[in-house]
Formats: structure tokens, C-alpha cells, sequence
């Protein structure tokens, strides 16, 4: 039996980003997660983007993605997240679109954030890329591109390295409660005894809150299907590229990552499975359709990787608060934006609990930067680096730059990668355009070093093993 | 030291199509060979093989220095290429062109238009093979995509482990004896991976019928294409013109045929660089 003040109930970005806040309180934290890792939903499959605005103000979304959107400079240099303000360009393709560019402007303007629409000559001008045919365009100069898992990943460690619990591998399965107060959360491996839960399981909150016997609402997968690009082509987009939105979606984007490749995506089909994030022809045909009309020099000939993610859809898309028949119990919904809105979220989630009886002093003892850490990739001259450590010039992941460093600090970290997939989350090693094929042995036999396995036994994603097992002979 | 000066070429992979470049161009041009691992031979011939030390005895002849162990990552025309190694050091190689011979790797699931869920028993060739050499059992029932000399070299490990073996390839014959041990699916083009968190089949389709092989693992060793790793020397189409690949060998050639190939292919550098520096 765990005892903690207060259980998230999530790794994902906003589950992280709430502990990590907590744990710059007294207050005792503990985290658990279905998965056996860090970012294994949303938190993975997303674009990256830290979104400046993203509705009209007023509501409570746009409030979180405007207490957030100036913050993360400085939280992505203290815990060493790549994160650049590139801006975004919303290029308008017809009449009716440019036409709608302009409360969008001023939506974005009253939510205090840089907006302007261009020319179709100053929008050639800004981003050469984007379509001739494009009758002008909307810019968001605040917008930005943040690597998510590395996001999620590090709000973790500083959680964990300030003495929040993280516990994997544990599903919450059912609540013992008192008066309608949750009084201990179960899961196979363990039990948590807390004074307060906050259900952060994304696609998975509806069960969470049906367990709890609390609210009932309907959360289910909508799949999003990208094409990743390579970052030589990456290199001469300069900004990220929306679509106008339509009336049911807000469509295909061009989205370039911190790495320097390029998203094409997500496109948007809901469904029921809660694990189906296969990849279809049709919808990937679709996806780089609809992206090579913003961007015409985009082609597949440059696509590394295709994949499939699953966000949450529920008919309210974006509340945080107090469960209305469970008092001890908080929801932390987001659909779409819960990486730009998880810095507010997380304050936000622990003003409500201080609202609710919980103290929540800030603690003297904890830090708030993670030591930094080179990162070869982002480097303009690595060769600059402290060159003392021999790992730190063994470049295993050749198409991504990734140091035996890097991979080591990876496997060694206080919430550690415990599987190759953990290892691409952390530093993107096996990621990139030959996807594995020459670094693939080499993280893998580091992994099996680490984690005192033989290779075969080395988790490659999802617990599922390398291989079957060892011939002897 | 080597590599140190300003060289007028610096040739990246001491494989056998990398030493034929570099003593073809290295009598009228300062060169360099750079390569990841600390011995010459590359992947096709190994360090031993005696067309690889006859190459490295031609390089030796006209002074041709070598920065071994040194993982080339990028190039950039004014600055040169970063190389970066554990005895090396990272540093940044000046050189005014750069002779690429990075040998071949198989397609991956995105190239060969493979959809589904990314999951555990989906091996890059290479992978595989490494993996299987080191005693590694990947499955009981493994699919091979490809027919060439990477699927051989595969196949004969799975049937060394006592694996069953099936090959899918777009060949409508099996070219070679090593597929005679599995069964073979020729004029099948593999479409989709099925399975949950491993695989568990692979869809593969034929004038318009579609048919599952259940197996727990896949190899993808179809479709060889040049390997290419160096920012700034990736695409043909985006690359400067101070960059030159000698890797246009089929995947199943002669020893004569690489030399022959990357001899002709280095005269290219030769008249390049010679237009600079007549």
C-alpha cells in the first residue's frame, strides 16, 4: 500500500506536467499509468506544436494556452526541451477562406498574442514554400514547435528527481471509497491510498471516472494519421503550415519538428478501438493530398515513417475541475491542445486543489532545472563540446546524431527508458530517415548492457521483447 | 595528422567501392578515406578480404590518408565535414568535395509502402541479421520481403535456428537456392502488418487478392537503395554539386563490377574537381 496526498492518474504530458508542478510543493505525489512508460498516448502521437491561441477567449482553454504560451522559453532551457518560436503561417486558399482569416485574427489578437494577415506577396516572402496559389494568409508569430515526448519525459524526471513516485505498469483497475470519497485507487500490483485524485488518462478518463463513480461522460479514439518527411527538406521550411480550418475539422497541416523533419497530418476518423493505430493507404494518401496543396514541393519521395495516433474526442473537448458527485476527485481533459496548455493546467489543477482543503506550501528543497545536457543534434558546432567523456563522441544513431551520451543518460535517468521505444522517446535515436536499420543493434545491445538482459529480451515497445528467445547451439 | 590539412577530397566509406574511388582520384588530389568502424572493407567484403587490401595497397601507393573510426554527420560546402569518433574526437573536416560510398541498406516499411501498426517483429534486414548472429531467435515462423542477397543472407540464418521460412517477393521465380528451404510467395507484394503488439501477419496482395501469412516475425531486406546518413548530402535533387555518390551498384554484383563502377564514377570527381584546379 502507496500513501501520497495526492494520485495522478497519467504519464502523459498533462499527468507529468501536474506532478512536476506538485513536486515543487510539500505536498506527497505519486503518478501511475497503465503503460510502461512515459507519453504513451496523446502525449506521443501529436505534432508538437505549442499553439499561441486556439479558440475564442473566455474560455477555459484559451485561458490555459494563454497562461502557458509565453512560459515555454523558460521552462524548455531548464529542463533541457527542444522548443523553437517559429511561427505559424495560415495560408487561405479561396475567397471564403481568407475571408475567415480575419475573425481568427481577431480572436487571436484579444487573446493577447501576436496576428496579422499578410498579402499573398508577403507571405511568398515570409515562406517561399507555401503555395503560389494561396490568396494570402494569417500569421501567428507565438506559435512554436516543442519535441512532446522529451516534454513529457522531463516533467517526469524533475518530478521524480524532487521525490514524486512514479509507478508504470499499473492500470487502475477499481476505487475503494467512503462517502463517495475515493479513499484508495487499485491496480494488480499495488494499492494508493490518497487524499485527492486527478484523472489525467486522457482517452482513457471516461473509464477512470466511471470506476470513481463519478461523472459520466463518453470519451473515444479519434486516429490521426501522419507522414514524416525528411529534414533535409525540413530545412527550407522556415514556419509552421496550418490549414484554414473547414466547419468539422481543422485539417491537414505542415508542421515542421524540433529535429528539423517535417509532419504531415493528422488526419481525423473517429472509431471505438482504443488500440487500433494502424496506418491506412487511403488516409495517408489523403494526408499528403491535402498537404501538398499548402506546400506543392512536398514529396514522398523525401517521407521516412508513416504512423498513426489516437486523441481523445469527447463531446465536451477541454474541462478541468472537481467531479460534480466524487468531492476528492479532479478531471484534466484536453482534446487536441494538451501540450500547449499543460503548464496552465498545471497550476490551475493545484489551485483547485488548494481551493479544496489541500496545503500545498512550495517546498525549499526542490529543483526546478534538470543539469543540462548536450545534445549533439542541436548543436551548431559540437565539436565545441566538453570532449571529455569518451560516449559523448560515439555517435551510435548516425540520421538523428544521437550520442552513446545521450542513450546512456537515457537508460540511467531517474525515470528511465526501459525499452528501445523508451530510448527513441528520450533521444529520437532510431527515428530517423534509414528508421533503425544501421544504429538499431547498437541500442539495442546498450539497452541489454543497462538493463542486464540479454538482447533478446530487450523490450522493444509496448513490453513486447526483441526477440522470442536464444538458440543454442 | 590526417585529415587535419585541407584536403581536396575526402571520401567517406573505406568499403571497396570507397578505396577504388579514393586511389582513382588520389594521384592528382590530395584525399582522404573516412569511415565509422576502425578497419577498411566495409560491410560487402569485411576487412580481410583480399580485394579490400588490394584496393587499400593502391591507396597506400599514392598516399592516400585514412581517419578511421571517425562517424561522418554532416557536410556543408564552405565549412567541410563534422566527423565525430571516440580516439577522433569530433571535429570538422575542410575538404572542397566529398565522395560519398556508403554502400546499400533495404527499404523501410514507409519505402515499400507498408502500412499498419508500427510494432515488436519488424526487423530491418541488417538488424535481423545482426541480431541472429549473435544467437537471437526472432520468431518460429519468420517472413522474408525481398529476394536478393540481404534476403539470402536472412533466410539462411532462419533455417540455421530451425525456423519456419516464408519469402515474399514481387520476382515471380525464386532466384536463388536459399529460398528453396521456405515457402515462396513470388508475385505477392506485401501490403500491411497485422497484430497487436507483435506481429502476427503480414497481408500481401496479388492482382487484386489479398491473402494473410500469419508468422511473429518480418524482415525487410526489398528494394536495396543507397544508404545516405550526412546532413547535407542526402537527396540527389538538394545536394551541392561539390557532392558525389558512388553508390549506383545493384545490390547483386561482382567484386569486378564495384571496382569497375566506382572507378568510372571517381573520373567524375576527377573531371569535377579538375574544373576548379585545372
Amino acid at each position: 500500500m502507496q500513501s501520497c496526498d495526492v494520485l495522478i492518474i497519467g504519464a502523459g504530458v498533462i499527468g507529468t506536467a501536474l506532478a512536476a508542478r506538485l513536486s515543487q510543493t510539500e505536498v506527497k505525489v505519486c503518478v501511475v499509468d497503465r503503460a510502461a512508460d512515459v507519453a504513451d498516448g496523446a502525449s506521443k502521437g501529436n505534432a508538437g506544436v505549442t499553439s499561441s491561441y486556439y479558440s475564442a477567449p473566455g474560455t477555459l482553454e484559451a485561458k490555459l494556452t494563454s497562461a502557458s504560451v509565453f512560459r515555454w522559453d523558460d521552462l524548455c532551457r531548464r529542463l533541457n526541451v527542444p522548443f523553437r518560436r517559429i511561427g505559424a503561417l495560415m495560408p487561405a486558399l479561396d475567397d471564403a477562406q481568407l475571408q475567415g482569416l480575419v475573425p481568427q485574427c481577431e480572436e487571436a489578437r484579444s487573446c493577447g498574442v501576436g496576428a496579422e494577415i499578410l498579402s499573398r506577396e508577403e507571405t511568398l516572402e515570409r515562406e517561399p514554400m507555401i503555395s503560389p496559389n494561396c490568396l494570402g494568409a494569417l500569421y501567428l508569430p507565438d506559435e512554436g514547435i516543442i519535441d512532446p515526448m522529451r516534454l513529457t519525459y522531463s516533467f517526469a524526471e524533475l518530478a521524480a528527481q524532487n521525490g514524486a513516485e512514479i509507478h508504470f505498469d499499473n492500470p487502475v483497475v477499481g476505487f475503494e471509497r467512503s462517502d463517495n470519497r475515493i479513499v484508495t485507487a487499485v491496480t494488480p500490483r499495488n494499492s494508493f491510498k490518497a487524499r485527492y485524485v486527478v484523472n489525467c488518462a486522457g482517452l482513457h478518463a471516461d473509464v477512470i471516472s466511471t470506476l470513481a463513480g463519478g461523472d459520466e461522460f463518453r470519451m473515444w479514439p479519434r486516429k490521426g494519421q501522419y507522414w514524416v518527411l525528411d529534414r533535409e527538406f525540413g530545412a527550407r521550411l522556415g514556419h509552421i503550415i496550418f490549414a484554414a480550418p473547414s466547419a468539422d475539422t481543422k485539417g491537414i497541416h505542415v508542421v515542421p519538428t524540433t529535429r528539423g523533419s517535417v509532419l504531415l497530418g493528422p488526419t481525423a476518423k473517429d472509431g471505438e478501438d482504443r488500440d487500433d493505430k494502424s496506418t491506412d493507404q487511403e488516409m495517408l494518401a489523403h494526408a499528403f493530398a491535402e498537404a501538398k496543396r499548402l506546400v506543392p514541393e512536398i514529396s514522398l519521395d523525401f517521407a521516412i515513417k508513416s504512423y498513426a495516433a489516437l486523441r481523445p474526442a469527447s463531446l465536451t473537448p477541454f474541462f478541468v475541475r472537481f467531479d460534480s458527485r466524487v468531492p476528492n476527485l479532479i478531471h484534466a481533459v484536453s482534446r487536441s491542445i494538451g501540450v500547449s496548455t499543460s503548464i496552465g493546467i498545471a497550476d490551475y489543477v493545484l489551485d483547485l486543489l488548494k481551493s479544496g482543503g489541500l496545503e500545498a506550501t512550495d517546498s525549499g528543497r526542490c529543483i526546478s532545472e534538470l543539469p543540462a545536457m548536450p545534445l549533439f543534434r542541436y548543436m551548431s558546432d559540437p565539436s565545441s563540446m566538453d570532449q571529455r567523456d569518451e560516449t559523448c563522441r560515439q555517435i551510435v544513431c548516425i540520421c538523428e546524431q544521437v550520442t552513446a551520451a545521450e542513450i546512456r543518460a537515457a537508460l540511467t535517468a531517474k525515470v528511465p527508458a526501459r525499452s528501445i521505444e523508451g530510448v527513441w522517446k528520450r533521444t529520437g535515436a532510431t527515428g530517423g530517415r534509414c528508421q533503425g536499420t544501421m544504429c538499431l543493434m547498437g541500442v539495442t545491445f546498450m539497452c541489454a548492457t543497462h538493463m542486464n538482459r540479454p538482447p533478446e529480451a530487450v523490450p522493444f515497445k509496448d513490453g513486447a521483447e526483441v526477440g522470442i528467445g536464444r538458440m543454442c547451439d | 595528422m590526417a585529415g587535419c590539412a585541407t584536403d581536396e577530397i575526402l571520401v567517406v566509406g573505406a568499403g571497396i567501392s570507397g578505396l577504388t574511388a579514393a586511389a582513382e582520384v588520389a594521384g592528382a588530389h590530395s584525399t582522404t578515406v573516412v569511415d565509422r568502424l576502425p578497419v577498411i572493407g566495409g560491410r560487402t567484403l569485411g576487412y580481410d578480404h583480399p580485394a579490400a587490401l588490394a584496393a587499400k595497397k593502391l591507396c597506400d601507393g599514392k598516399e592516400v590518408r585514412f581517419l578511421l573510426g571517425a562517424t561522418a554527420v554532416r557536410w556543408s560546402q564552405g565549412d567541410g565535414l563534422l566527423v565525430a569518433g571516440p580516439t577522433i574526437g569530433i571535429r570538422l573536416l575542410k575538404a572542397r568535395y566529398l565522395v560519398f560510398a556508403g554502400g546499400l541498406r533495404p527499404s523501410t516499411a514507409a519505402e515499400l509502402g507498408l502500412v499498419g501498426d508500427r510494432m515488436t517483429g519488424v526487423f530491418s534486414a541488417p538488424y535481423a541479421f545482426h541480431l541472429m548472429a549473435s544467437g537471437v531467435q526472432l520468431g518460429k515462423h519468420v517472413v522474408v520481403i525481398g529476394s536478393g542477397l540481404m534476403a539470402a543472407k536472412v533466410a539462411r540464418q532462419i533455417v540455421n535456428q530451425r525456423g519456419a521460412l516464408t519469402i515474399v517477393s514481387e520476382c515471380e521465380e525464386a532466384p536463388r537456392v536459399e529460398f528453396c528451404a521456405g515457402a515462396w510467395w513470388g508475385g505477392w507484394r506485401p501490403h500491411s502488418v497485422c497484430g497487436t503488439t507483435r506481429a502476427a501477419g503480414l497481408e500481401v496482395t496479388r492482382a487484386g487478392v489479398r491473402q494473410t501469412i500469419d508468422c511473429d516475425a518480418i524482415i525487410l531486406a526489398e528494394k536495396m537503395r543507397p544508404l545516405r546518413n550526412i546532413d547535407g548530402a542526402i537527396f540527389d535533387s538538394m545536394t551541392d554539386a561539390n557532392v558525389l555518390f558512388v553508390q549506383d551498384v545493384p545490390e547483386e554484383t561482382s567484386i569486378e563490377n564495384h571496382v569497375r563502377n566506382a572507378k568510372r564514377l571517381a573520373q567524375n570527381v576527377s573531371t569535377a574537381v579538375g574544373e576548379v584546379q585545372p
